[in-house]
């Protein structure tokens, strides 16, 4: 009897004690300005000062009545992906979101971004945006979100590894023969490689093969998205080109496991001699301390990637937008951060600093200023008109993990390009028919 | 007088009734009492078990995507259908077996290693036995994924300390290890097996330490050998910490996920694709969150079939008096 009063008084007590705190917190966020901002991004954009650090303090400057609590989440690329929809499922997404550019149908056609079109119109840099970034930011006619970087990919050597092996240090390969041929001449399995590219279970395995495809006049849907168009001679002819290289031991299989980052990592590390990637100067200053922009200039090259014999130059281009989650509570406060942190001044910084392509017209026009951070800026910058966008439809996830799986199966010998390419494509007809 | 005090006789028929109403009302306030004091704990198990499961269970039979959560229809057994007629990975051959393969081999090696330690450690000519199993339990008590990841830098065809062993021994050819379709099945268990050994050696040695000295040095006076010590008398009477531990193992494996994931993500071409593993592709990869729910529902189906299977062999045991 006694202690069941003594519980009852003591629930009451704790309900009671609940109510009121409540109170008292929701009375004390009316009083002050406490104000939390959260942003998801990759993880390296918090590696330097641009764009975050400086653009949390403008916003700060700007606003001095409201006390900010900037909430930074970095992830890797799929992470982060799957990190905004489980967010935003259970109703707590971020406030900015650095939206990859083929998850922008999917998000948009979800109603996980918000319409951006009139704060982009009153936004004094929207007019510098290279016109074609401006249009790529359109879904179904509006805009959501603006470019924190773009990107293209280009082919990185190691110089220290060319000269070992006798060739010319500052002459890379033009075409897929003098690739094959280079490549193994440059090999010394198993301490390394002449060539790398990934075959793990990621978007970015089926990069080098899209290269290809379009350097080789193919496509990888049809015009209208809804059929694919991959398995085709060209498709057979781009893939066969890669898994050549697997054949002639030039790239090993164990290309199949570990992670994407692992390539790029390894043509600075001295495991593979060429491969394709973006960001190389970023990637290069991470894993070299101390790197110099002389010491970069005379251990590794960038140039185009080489094109299939009597075809077009290629590559592959992305990027992210900054975009405000439908979800966000701070929508304006969100919007002001991210026209601080992807305005023209943050942008040249950061992409300077990582190895990435501008995508104002203004910063387009400072490649001297570029160059004297990135020494290979120009070449970047040369490849945009041979760059293809991958479809961003929200099915694309699914239909790369089938491509992948082609990659992945021809690498280990289970399928010929051809039978690959055409079990790929059966499933990604079904896939875009649901 | 006391109501509860035994009645003299020529007590009356109420005064009666009124002490056994008073027993009863007391016997009332002592349920009461006793469900509110597992109240909380049932709620707790309410709200962060069954509920979840039941959700779970509910949303298979619907076309739920991750991106649009609140956007569901119901189709019913589509999303199972779907899960079993996917050419890619087929959900019988692929997923099924290498989930098979993955549990027997893990838990035959975990039981089997750590019996074989714990019996080892028994020995009396064992000296500093207590060092021995600290060191066994460390790998238990490290998360999977630092586990999964230092592996993942042995078995590293070109820098991993396996392959330099192996050129040390003068080997020609070095496995590619976690890249080789043969041979990616065995690594992980191999790991799996060193992450969860201690757990089945704990058991084991519990259930050592509870056979009576005196049964084993009679054994002995009957001129008993070691093997026939070991298995006429010693695994006969750990038979219900090898089942307990069987059956615990084999729902820990079936649920296992960081350690395949950070290995392989069940790669190359879905040779380890388990079916924990094939849930979060399904759910969270590619967002179908009504057929990740479907495998969930599943995985939850085997993990009954498993716990039947312990009561059933259980109650075999009590009916058999072996406990």
């Amino acid at each position: 009897m006694k202690i069941c009063k003594l519980l009852t008084v003591l629930i009451v007590i704790l309900i009671i004690g609940s109510v009121l705190s409540a109170a008292g917190a929701k009375e004390k966020q009316a009083e002050s300005k406490d104000v939390t901002l959260t942003i998801y991004a990759r993880a390296y954009t918090f590696a330097q000062d641009a764009p975050w650090v400086q653009a949390k303090a403008e916003l700060q400057r700007r606003h001095p009545d409201i006390n900010f609590n900037f909430i930074e989440e970095g992830f890797g690329w799929a992470d982060m992906r799957t990190k905004f929809l489980t967010a935003s499922a259970g109703g707590s997404p971020p406030d900015v979101m650095m939206t990859d550019i083929i998850w922008l149908g999917e998000f948009v056609d979800n109603g996980l971004l918000t319409d951006l079109s009139d704060r982009v119109a009153k936004w004094s840099e929207w007019n510098d945006v290279v016109p074609a970034y401006r249009d790529a930011t359109y879904w179904n006619g509006k805009v959501y979100g603006t470019w924190i970087n773009t990107d293209v990919r280009v082919l990185v050597w190691n110089k220290d590894m060319f000269r070992a092996a006798g060739l010319d240090p500052n002459r890379p390969p033009q075409d897929w023969d003098e690739l094959k041929s280079m490549a193994a001449r440059l090999t010394k399995a198993p301490q390394q490689y002449g060539f790398g590219f990934p075959a793990t279970l990621e978007d970015e395995s089926v990069m080098k093969f899209f290269i290809n495809l379009y350097s080789i006049g193919g496509q990888i849907l049809t015009d209208d998205n809804k059929q694919a168009a991959f398995n085709s001679p060209e498709g057979v002819e781009a893939l066969e080109a890669l898994i050549d290289l697997v054949k002639a031991g030039s790239t090993p299989t164990s290309i199949v496991s570990g992670k994407a980052s692992d390539i790029d990592n390894g043509v600075f590390q001295g495991k593979f001699a060429m491969a394709s990637m973006t960001k190389a100067y970023g990637l290069a200053k991470d894993l070299i301390p101390g790197l110099t922009v002389d010491s970069y200039l005379n251990r590794f090259g960038v140039a185009p990637i080489p094109r299939a014999p009597n075809g077009v130059p290629s590559t592959m281009a992305g990027g992210y937008l900054l975009s405000v989650p439908s979800g966000s509570k701070q929508k304006d406060l969100a919007w002001e951060l991210i026209t601080i942190a992807a305005g023209a001044d943050l942008q040249f910084e950061y992409t300077a600093a990582r190895g990435y392509v501008p995508t104002f017209t203004s910063l387009m026009a400072r490649g001297t200023d570029y160059a004297e951070v990135d020494p290979y800026f120009s070449v970047i910058l040369d490849q945009l008109p041979s760059a293809t966008f991958r479809p961003a439809i929200p099915e694309w996830t699914e239909i790369s993990a089938e491509i992948q799986n082609a990659v992945q199966a021809c690498v280990l010998g289970r399928y010929t390009p051809a039978q690959a390419l055409q079990i790929a494509e059966a499933a990604v007809n079904k896939i875009l028919a649901q | 007088m006391h109501p509860l005090a035994p009645r003299r006789r020529g007590c009356s028929l109420l005064e009666q009734v009124s002490a056994m109403k008073f027993k009863l009302q007391k016997q009332q306030k002592e349920t009461v009492r006793g469900y509110l004091f597992v109240l909380p704990v049932v709620a707790l198990l309410f709200f962060f078990s069954f509920y979840p499961l039941l959700r779970t269970v509910y949303l298979s039979f619907f076309k739920v995507n991750l991106a649009s959560i609140n956007r569901m229809s119901f189709i019913g057994w589509k999303n199972y259908e779907s899960l079993f007629t996917r050419p890619t990975p087929a959900f019988f051959s692929q997923i099924l077996t290498a989930t098979f393969l993955y549990v027997f081999g893990s838990v035959a090696g975990q039981i089997g290693f750590g019996f074989i330690v714990a019996y080892l450690l028994q020995q009396k000519f064992i000296k500093g036995r207590e060092i021995f199993r600290a060191l066994i339990i460390l790998p238990w008590v490290v998360s999977g994924i630092i586990i999964a990841i230092s592996w993942r830098f042995m078995y590293e065809p070109r820098l991993g300390v396996l392959n330099y062993v192996l050129t040390l021994l003068g080997a020609q050819s070095l496995p590619t290890w976690l890249n080789d379709e043969r041979l990616v099945m065995a690594c992980l268990i191999v790991a799996n097996i060193w992450h969860g050994m201690a757990f089945s050696f704990i058991i084991q040695t519990s259930g050592l330490h509870s056979i009576s000295e005196d049964i084993i040095e009679a054994a002995m006076v009957d001129g008993a050998s070691a093997f026939q010590r070991l298995t006429l008398i010693t695994l006969p009477l750990m038979r219900p910490f090898l089942v307990l531990n069987l059956i615990l193992t084999s729902m820990a494996t079936v649920n296992s996920f960081d350690l395949i994931y950070a290995m392989t993500n069940g790669g190359p071409l879905f040779r380890t694709e388990v079916i924990s593993v094939h849930m979060y592709h399904r759910a969270f990869d590619f967002g179908h969150l009504g057929e990740g729910s479907a495998v969930a529902t599943i995985i939850l189906l085997l993990n009954l079939v498993l716990t039947i299977f312990y009561m059933r062999i259980n109650r075999g045991q009590e009916q058999g008096g072996e406990l």
